[in-house]
C-alpha cells in the first residue's frame, strides 16, 4: 500500500513529514484524492510546527514538503487552490523560521533606551507595566514605545501580551528567553505553565 | 532639506524616518550640492554631532532645520545608524519588495535596503569625496526603475536558502562557495534560422540530448560533494527541457549543500503566443526546484550583418534579498555591454552579487573579466561569477572558455578548468569605522 493510501487520520497519526516528502518525491502529479488526503496531513503538521517551541529543523523540513507539494501541484489540472492554500502554510513557517532564526542570532547592542525600561519594569509590583505607563514614563509616543518594544521583543528582551484593552510588557527572564530543547519526534504541542499571547505561543518570541 | 525636517518632526502627520533617509538619499545625489556638505563639514566635532543627532531622533525631540542645514552629514550618518539599530534581527520581511513598502521621493520608487559587503565602503569610487557611499553607510535605496527605464524587482530570500545564508553571515568574514559550471561533454546548441523574416536565429535544443542530461545531473552531484551553494550555468547549454533535470534533481536532493541555481539561458517561446515572442531567460531555482524568478536577457547578441538571437528583450532586473546582500542575474551583454540602458545598471541597483551566464569567445570572458574588476574594486564593490562556454557558432575548434569568479574587493579572478569547478568568493561583513577626529585631509592622488 502506498503511503497515500491510508486513511487520512492514520497519516496524521502515525506518519511524519519526511515519509510524505519521500511519497511525493516520487510522484509526477498528484490526483484529486490525493490533494485532499496531503492537504490535511499538510494542516495538521503546520499548526503543528507552529506551536513547537524551537524546532527549526522541523520548520525546514515542513517548508520542503509544501515547496515539493506545490511543485507537484502545479503539475496536476485544478489543483490551483491547493497551490493558493499551501503557499499561506508556507508563509507562515518562514514567518516561524525567521522568528527562530532571530532568537538564535547573537546579542545586539542594547538599546538606549532599554536599561529604563528594564528598571521601570522591574520596579512594578507584578514585575510588568502596561505600554501606556511605559510610554508616560519614557515621555515618549505610544508609537515609538511600540517601535522599542517591537525591536527588544524580537531580541527575547521582553514578553508581551494583550490584556483587555491593555498591552501588558514583563522583561523576559533568562528561562524565558531561552526557547526549549528541540524535540524533533514529539507530536504534542508544547504547553506554558502561563498562558501567553497567541503570538508568542506560535510564533515565539519574535511575533 | 525643509521636508527632512518635516518628515523627523515627532507627531507629525507626515512622521517618517525611512522617507526623511531617503530625501536626503536623493538630496546627496546632486554632487554639487554633496561636494558643499562635504566641505562645509566640521570633521573634528563630526562624531559628537552624530551622537546629538542620533539621541534627538532616539528621544522624539524635533531636529530643527537650523540644525539639520548646518549638520547635514551627521544628520545621515545619525539617521542611517538609528534605522539600523531599530532593525528587527529578521528584518526581511514577507512583504519586502511588494509594491506597498516602496517609498517614493520626486517621483521615483525606492526600496530601502540593507548594505551587506564590507566592499561596498572599500572600493575606490567610494572612498572619493562626493560619493554617497561614505556617508549612508548601512542602507542603500534600490530604485524600482532606473534612469534608463529598467523596472527592478525585488524579493527576500526564504526558506533553506534564506537559513544556510544566515549561517554564513552570521560571522564576521567567510566565504561563500559557488560552483561555475561547464560542459566538456561534445554536445553544442543547435540553432534554427527559420522563425520569423530577419533571419536571426534561435536556440532549439542541446544536442544530444541524453548526454548533456546526464552531465547536468553529474555537474550538480559534484557541486553538492564539494559544497557549492551557488550554481552557475552557461548560457546556451541547458535547453528548455533539460531545466527539469535541474528542478528534479533539486528536488531530490534538498538536503544537499546547493541552495540557489542559475539554470544557464535559452530561447524560450511565450506559451501560447506569437512564436516570434520568446525571450532568452534564464531561470532561478532554489532547493526543492522552486523556481524564484526568471530573468529576460536585456541586451541581445548580434548585428545587421550576421543576424541576431531571434528574441524579444526583457526590462527587468530581479534582485533576491539575502542574508548575504543583494543578488542578481544578467546573461552575458546585459554585464558587459556599454549600452547605457545596461552600462549602469549596477551602478543604481547596489547588489553584492551577480551570476552571468554567458556564451562567447576570448574577447567576451576578457571584457566580462575587466568589468568584474571594474565592479569589484574600482565601483560598486560586488562579487560576479561568470559561467561561459565557448561560442560554437563563430569559433567550432577554438580552445575551450570556462568561466571565472571575482570576489569584491581587491583580488585576482579565479578561473576553473574544463569541467568546471569550485570558486570560493570571500566576503567581509560592513562594519562602521570609529572616525579619527585627528586625522587629516589624504592628499594622495586617486586615478
Amino acid at each position: 500500500m502506498a503511503w497515500i493510501d491510508h486513511h487520512p487520520d492514520d497519516l496524521i497519526e502515525r506518519s511524519e513529514p519526511a515519509q510524505a516528502l519521500d511519497w511525493l518525491r516520487q510522484q509526477s502529479t498528484l490526483d484529486a484524492v490525493a490533494l485532499g488526503k496531503l492537504d490535511l496531513f499538510l494542516h495538521h503538521w503546520v499548526l503543528l510546527l507552529l506551536q513547537r517551541p524551537a524546532d527549526a529543523q522541523g520548520v525546514l523540513e515542513l517548508m520542503s514538503l509544501c515547496q515539493v507539494a506545490r511543485s507537484r501541484a502545479a503539475a496536476t489540472p485544478g489543483a490551483e487552490a491547493m497551490d493558493q492554500r499551501w503557499q499561506v502554510f508556507e508563509d507562515l513557517l518562514e514567518a516561524k523560521r525567521l522568528a527562530l532564526r532571530a532568537a538564535a542570532a547573537a546579542p545586539a547592542a542594547p538599546l538606549r533606551h532599554e536599561p529604563a525600561i528594564r528598571q521601570f519594569i522591574q520596579a512594578q509590583a507584578q514585575q510588568r507595566a502596561t505600554q501606556a505607563a511605559l510610554a508616560a514614563h519614557l515621555g515618549l509616543s505610544a508609537g515609538r514605545v511600540s517601535q522599542i518594544l517591537g525591536v527588544l521583543e524580537s531580541r527575547g528582551r521582553v514578553l508581551r501580551q494583550r490584556q483587555g484593552q491593555e498591552n501588558w510588557v514583563s522583561w523576559a527572564t533568562q528561562a524565558e528567553a531561552q526557547p526549549a530543547p528541540a524535540q524533533p519526534s514529539a507530536k504534542t504541542p508544547s504547553t506554558a505553565a502561563a498562558p501567553l499571547h497567541l503570538a508568542v505561543q506560535v510564533f515565539g518570541r519574535a511575533a | 532639506m525643509r521636508r527632512v525636517v518635516q518628515l523627523l518632526k515627532p507627531g507629525s502627520e507626515d512622521f517618517s524616518p525611512r522617507q526623511a533617509w531617503l530625501r536626503l538619499w536623493v538630496l546627496a545625489g546632486d554632487q554639487p550640492r554633496l561636494n558643499a556638505w562635504e566641505q562645509q563639514r566640521d570633521a573634528q566635532g563630526f562624531d559628537a554631532q552624530v551622537e546629538g543627532l542620533f539621541a534627538l531622533i532616539d528621544d522624539e525631540k524635533p531636529v530643527t532645520l537650523e540644525l539639520a542645514q548646518a549638520q547635514p552629514l551627521a544628520l545621515i550618518r545619525a539617521l542611517d545608524q538609528w534605522l539600523a539599530a531599530m532593525q528587527r534581527p529578521a528584518g526581511r520581511t514577507l512583504a519586502t519588495g511588494r509594491a506597498q513598502t516602496q517609498y517614493t521621493e520626486e517621483g521615483q520608487g525606492y526600496w530601502l535596503a540593507p548594505v551587506f559587503q564590507a566592499a561596498r565602503q572599500t572600493s575606490a569610487m567610494a572612498t572619493q569625496v562626493t560619493q554617497r557611499a561614505l556617508w549612508f553607510r548601512h542602507h542603500v535605496a534600490i530604485p524600482c526603475r532606473t534612469s534608463q527605464g529598467l523596472e527592478v524587482s525585488l524579493q527576500p530570500s526564504a526558506g533553506l536558502l534564506d537559513e544556510a545564508l544566515s549561517e554564513l553571515a552570521a560571522r564576521q568574514e567567510g566565504e561563500l562557495k559557488a560552483w561555475v559550471a561547464h560542459f566538456n561533454d561534445g554536445a553544442d546548441v543547435a540553432w534554427t534560422r527559420d522563425i520569423g523574416t530577419a533571419g536571426n536565429w534561435r536556440t532549439v535544443s542541446v544536442e544530444p540530448a541524453a548526454q548533456r542530461q546526464a552531465s547536468i545531473a553529474d555537474t550538480l552531484q559534484r557541486a553538492q560533494h564539494s559544497g557549492a551553494v551557488v550554481v552557475v550555468f552557461p548560457e546556451f547549454t541547458v535547453d528548455l527541457q533539460q531545466r527539469r533535470v535541474i528542478a528534479e534533481h533539486l528536488i531530490q536532493h534538498a538536503t544537499g549543500s546547493v541552495q540557489l541555481v542559475v539554470a544557464g539561458s535559452f530561447h524560450e517561446p511565450e506559451l501560447g503566443g506569437n512564436p516570434l515572442q520568446a525571450y532568452n531567460t534564464a531561470p532561478v531555482l532554489v532547493a526543492n526546484g522552486l523556481e524564484l524568478f526568471r530573468h529576460r536577457k536585456l541586451r541581445l547578441f548580434g548585428d545587421e550583418a550576421h543576424g541576431a538571437e531571434c528574441a524579444q528583450i526583457g526590462n527587468t532586473l530581479h534582485v533576491l534579498l539575502t542574508p548575504l546582500g543583494g543578488m542578481t542575474v544578467m546573461i552575458c551583454k546585459d554585464y558587459l555591454d556599454g549600452d547605457d540602458r545596461v552600462r549602469t545598471a549596477l551602478h543604481e541597483v547596489l547588489v553584492d552579487w551577480v551570476w552571468v551566464p554567458s556564451y562567447g569567445n576570448a574577447t567576451t570572458l576578457k571584457l566580462h573579466k575587466q568589468r568584474a574588476r571594474e565592479l569589484a574594486q574600482v565601483r560598486v564593490g560586488l562579487s560576479t561569477l561568470v559561467a561561459q562556454t565557448q561560442n560554437t557558432a563563430m569559433d567550432k575548434t577554438g580552445r575551450l572558455l570556462p568561466g571565472f569568479a571575482q570576489a569584491a574587493g581587491p583580488g585576482e579572478p579565479m578561473d576553473v578548468g574544463d569541467d568546471g569547478g569550485l570558486v570560493s568568493l570571500t566576503w567581509r561583513r560592513m562594519t562602521t569605522p570609529a572616525l579619527d577626529p585627528g586625522r587629516r585631509p589624504a592628499l594622495k592622488r586617486i586615478k
